[in-house]
């Protein structure tokens, strides 16, 4: 009896572990798909144009297509506040984007814009940025650096730790600052290498008045072949570096970093787009400058 | 004169009558007498709390307290019926004219005790709601508990405590609960007065807690007694079981993926007792075959255990001491060693507590207790990879809280209107929130050794039980202090409960509480993961703050019935999340070696907002009888803001939950069968889910763009539009557990089989959601993941007399 009573116990686990519960359809409403208006521009006083990409969100859920949406029948325009001069930008259908030259309305450091879209269907978007004072070629200073030995890597190469300190020139409050720079190394046996490296969201530092920041980068660097295919030997020494210091604005920095937090973690919070355009669109006006200098290590 | 009486039936009551310990001490004349002493249970000698104690004509009344302490106090010369009563045990009284202060230790006698001896069924008198102040308060009854059918057999308290109305579970299988709107963090848990961190096994699908070792259990969702402080959202209270005093006594059980055990008795009989009790999964080591064989191998398994112990002496009628404690530990383990290569990781999470606690009877009107205690909680994971001699990878992570504390409580019953408590309690905080050692080949050594961040939070409290007529009143204030980094906060927090009496059997309830806490828990997915941090307010992270008014309704009917509806509204500030797309790890800047000077990194990557939560709760109850069980049904709205999350519009909280319902019923068929079952039902949690993306836009994500051009400067890219925060409803959740309970009477002990169904209709849950592209790249559907299929188990208990 206690046997059979045992086997039965046992098939009825196995019966369950069969039923193998994932991968269900799910018996919910599908998410609501709003179609949002998606407008992205970037404005630099560095940049020869001025442009602004239009378009709108596709359903995630139900049938897919490859197609890059954009709205090419509305009316852009672009307003500097500071001055109080506006153009309208032209659309481009060669690029599908909205485009003018900037000497139409030059972008410049500290002033206010204002980019205004209307739909062929009336509705109207705008968003405003400021764009960030401008930098010089003295902001960013090479500190100290240190080059370590090589090291065989798991992937049949070398690689070799590097660390970097950067100094930059006095900040503002208000706007964010990050650095990216390329090293140019010598091997022990004359040849030359290069590498870039940049910083991602833990090197974008809010601005202090009249403050510095300092970066420290410490990191593995994967060493690729040399001319003619040969393999880097010990020692290396940083001969060259060249540095770019960025300024942007908060708009620039929030979208960018949103775009890097993307997470695959199915429990994890999702990162909400970044936006701060009116009346529900999505995307961002953001605004940027840069300078480049050789660093002397 | 005392004469004592079991309630009913009356020849009953005349023999046990004889079986009771009656302790009678005539102590100081005064103008007015008390009748003080111990409450205990029979069979083993262990203390009650909570044990109704009324006089009558008098119409005086109170409760004994989490000792068994109890004390009446009324004019001299009047005589007086004494009535003691308490759920599961037959009430018992005693027959006193109050010439003088009198000591009586009383022990009640448990219905099923009477069963098992073979005697008729006798309804005890039950507990009455609608005459009590406080509000919003459950004890949670032990022996239910292990009558409720679990997930794979394992008893679980914090699982029946979901069951509870105003209590909200994370997910499937999570032992995480939500009380009214509030976060996994903001429930006080404590065992035997140290606070339990991390209240789960295997990652939130059971509880710390072994229900065999449990002797009381007690949940408080507002109307907060003074005495308790910390937390915004519940007190969730357990005492262990001191350990019979009379004989020894054990439980064995044998489940599907543990055992466990208890044995308890006297050291010094009638003097001083034990109890000692165990628990481990054996999961690894039936699953350990099947790894070895499918990894080449590779030596892999989970297990957790867990350890309760208690020893108490009697020093005196007026002194006792107690000495407890648990141990518990969970521990993820793989060890994949090949020739040349080797990949192992450990990750492991547990608690400690010790306390020890000094028991003191001032006189018949003045109880005292003195508490030490230590409580710990750590979490850690370390990785090591090996290619070659070469190359190698650590990564070393770790967690760590310790806690002294100090608590010293007086009880003082001056007369049968006022139940007076005060005291004050200070603990130490040490928090070490992430120290990281990591190590990558042999020149890059990243080693944080997180300074001690040590905070001290202290309270000194006084709250009063005053009846006055139809009236409850339960008045409190505590004034909490917090200390970190040199800077101090003192909050007063006022507490009040009332009930008036229409009837005897109805009362209307009301109750204001303000709360404060010093602790957050910085969690990135809200399920209760042991890599949740638990993290000290400071200086920029602020302490969060409650305040919840809730008004209600209690009645108490005839057949053991009784009803309560109660409605609140709760504000919280100061709440705490990570910023979007933060995480536990993302602080901790590996590439700077700057940071190890800075051991906050965790409060750039937080945010604080507001809450709120209201609404209603329904909850009926039988306690008594061949059916028990109850039905709670709740009815809520919790909604969150961060200025820094979802643009800064207020959202719906993931366990925001419209609908709530559970149905409990226990059926004693006969001696030998219990039927039970549960249904619960509850509105999906609200979740984040994409909707839409967007295709086409954004800077190039490796570095920034040289030059803006459209050509190179536009990337590619596919961002998910998520729309706004948690603005999908997964479905509703629904389950259904049945259990049968077959009871053998044996020569030495009592046998229990018990089988049981987890999620008996096989309702197909929702764990998560995600969508799959079909192979076609055409279409996109959404599909959900589901944990629990339905799951029988089957137990064995074996309980020694």
């Amino acid at each position: 009896m206690k046997n059979h009573i045992l086997r039965w116990i046992g098939v009825l686990f196995l019966a369950v572990a069969a039923t193998g519960c994932y991968d269900q359809d799910a018996t919910v409403d599908l998410p609501t798909y709003n179609k949002r208006t998606a407008i992205t521009c970037y404005l630099s006083p560095k940049d020869q144009n001025i442009t602004v990409e239009l378009g709108y969100t596709k359903p995630y859920f139900g049938p897919q297509d490859y197609e890059i949406p954009r709205v090419g029948d509305a009316k852009v325009t672009i307003t500097d506040l500071t001055v109080g001069k506006s153009v309208q930008l032209p659309f481009d259908s060669s690029i599908m984007l909205y485009r003018i030259r900037a000497f139409a309305l030059p972008i410049m450091n500290e002033h206010e814009y204002r980019v205004d879209v209307i739909l062929k269907d009336g509705s109207a978007f705008f968003a405003k940025t400021r764009v960030p004072p401008a930098l010089k070629e003295t902001d960013l200073a090479i500190g100290q650096h240190r080059i370590g030995k090589l090291e065989a890597n798991n992937w049949g190469g070398q690689s070799v730790n590097v660390g970097v300190e950067l100094k930059s020139g006095t900040t503002r409050s208000g706007y964010f600052y990050s650095p990216k720079f390329d090293l140019v190394m010598e091997d022990g046996l004359g040849d030359f290498y290069g590498s870039t490296l940049y910083f991602s969201n833990e090197g974008i530092a809010g601005g202090k008045t009249a403050d510095t920041l300092r970066y420290f980068f410490n990191d593995r660097i994967f060493m690729d072949m040399g001319p003619g295919g040969g393999t880097p030997t010990d020692p290396l020494t940083l001969r060259e570096c060249t540095g770019t210091f960025w300024v942007m604005d908060v708009g620039y920095k929030e979208r960018y970093l949103r775009d890097l937090q993307v997470s695959d973690n199915p429990f994890a919070e999702p990162v909400l787009l970044y936006s701060n355009w009116s009346n529900d669109a999505v995307g961002a006006l953001g605004s940027y400058d840069w300078v480049e200098t050789s660093l002397t290590p | 004169m005392i004469v004592r009486l079991l309630s009913r039936p009356f020849f009953l009551a005349l023999s046990l009558c004889a079986l009771s310990a009656v302790e009678v001490e005539a102590q100081t004349p005064s103008p007015k007498a008390s009748i003080s002493g111990y409450l205990r249970e029979k069979s083993s000698g262990e203390m009650l709390g909570n044990v109704v104690v009324a006089a009558a004509p008098s119409a005086s009344r109170t409760l004994s307290n989490s000792y068994g302490f109890y004390s009446i106090t009324i004019p001299k010369g009047q005589a007086q019926w004494v009535y003691f009563r308490f759920p599961g045990f037959y009430a018992d009284s005693i027959y006193w004219t109050a010439k003088a202060d009198t000591a009586v230790n009383i022990e009640l006698l448990a219905i099923q005790v009477v069963e098992s001896m073979g005697a008729v069924e006798i309804k005890a008198k039950k507990t009455t709601i609608a005459d009590r102040a406080d509000m919003s308060r459950i004890d949670i009854p032990v022996q239910q508990i292990k009558e409720i059918p679990a997930l794979l057999g394992e008893k679980d308290v914090l699982k029946v405590i979901q069951l509870m109305p105003g209590v909200q579970k994370g997910g499937e299988g999570q032992s995480g609960i939500y009380v009214r709107g509030g976060g996994p963090d903001q429930n006080l848990i404590v065992l035997d007065e140290a606070i339990v961190y991390n209240a789960s096994h295997l990652f939130g699908f059971f509880s710390l807690f072994n229900g065999d070792a449990l002797r009381s259990v007690e949940l408080v969702k507002g109307g907060f007694p003074s005495r308790y402080g910390g937390r915004l959202s519940s007190v969730i209270d357990m005492n262990m079981k001191e350990g019979n005093y009379k004989k020894f006594a054990g439980e064995v059980g044998v489940g599907v993926i543990s055992s466990r055990a208890v044995f308890e008795g006297p050291i010094v009989k009638g003097k001083s007792s034990f109890m000692i009790s165990g628990r481990r999964t054996y999961l690894d080591a039936l699953v350990q075959p099947l790894i070895m064989a499918s990894t080449n191998g590779a030596n892999a398994g989970y297990y957790f255990y867990d350890m309760n112990a208690k020893a108490n002496y009697i020093l005196s009628n007026k002194d006792k001491l107690y000495v407890s404690g648990y141990f518990g530990r969970d521990k993820f383990y793989l060890n994949d060693k090949q020739a040349k290569s080797q990949f192992k990781t450990n990750f492991g999470w547990g608690n400690k507590t010790l306390t020890g606690r000094w028991n003191h009877q001032y006189n018949p009107k003045t109880f005292a207790n003195a508490a030490l205690i230590y409580s710990h909680y750590d979490l850690s994971i370390n990785i090591l990879q090996k290619e070659n001699d070469s190359s190698q990878f650590e990564l070393g992570y770790s967690s760590t809280i310790n806690d002294y504390g100090l608590k010293y409580d007086v009880d003082f019953r001056p007369n049968p209107k006022h139940m007076i408590r005060a005291g004050f309690s200070t603990i130490n905080h040490q928090f070490s929130p992430s120290a990281i050692v990591l190590k990558v080949g042999s020149n890059f050594n990243f080693n944080r050794k997180i300074k001690v961040i040590n905070t001290y939070e202290s309270g000194v409290y006084v709250e009063d039980q005053w009846r006055e007529g139809a009236w409850n009143f339960y008045p409190g204030l505590r004034v909490s202090h917090y200390v970190v980094e040199n800077k101090q906060v003192i909050n007063p927090e006022p507490r009040l409960s009332m009930a008036y009496n229409i009837r005897k059997d109805l009362a209307l309830k009301a109750s204001y509480a303000l709360m404060n806490q010093y602790i957050h828990l910085l969690s990135s997915t809200g399920i209760g993961l042991p890599t949740d941090l638990w993290v000290p307010a400071t200086a920029n992270v602020k302490p969060m703050q409650s305040q919840q008014l809730a008004t209600g309704i209690a009645k108490d009917f005839n057949k053991g019935f009784s009803l309560s509806v109660e409605g609140y509204y709760k504000t919280m500030t100061n709440v705490i999340t990570y910023k979007e797309g933060a995480s536990f790890l993302l602080g901790d800047d590996f590439f700077n070696p700057n940071v190890s000077t800075n051991d906050k990194a965790w409060e750039s990557q937080v945010t604080s907002g507001l809450g709120w939560s209201y609404g209603a709760e329904v909850f009926l109850q039988k306690q008594v009888g061949k059916l028990s069980g109850w039905i709670g049904y709740t009815l809520s709205w919790t909604q969150l803001q961060f200025d820094e999350v979802n643009q800064g519009i207020k959202y719906y909280a993931k366990y925001d939950r419209r609908h709530d319902a559970s149905i409990v019923c226990i059926y004693r068929l006969s001696k030998l069968f219990t039927a039970s079952a549960t249904w619960v039902y509850g509105t999906g949690n609200a979740i984040t889910m994409p909707q839409g993306y967007l295709r086409g836009s954004g800077h190039y994500m490796g570095s920034f763009p040289e030059v803006w051009d459209a050509a190179s400067g536009f990337f590619n890219n596919e961002l998910i539009d998520y729309g706004k925060r948690n603005s999908f409803r997964m479905e509703a959740y629904h389950r259904l557990d049945v259990g049968l309970q077959f009871k053998k009477e044996k020569k030495r002990g009592i046998q229990t089989w018990e089988l049981s169904f987890y999620n008996a209709y096989n309702r197909y849950n929702p764990f998560f959601y995600y969508g799959r592209l079909n192979d076609a790249g055409t279409v996109r559907t959404l599909k959900k993941a589901t944990l629990f299929p339905m799951i029988p188990s089957l137990s064995w208990t074996y309980k020694f007399r």
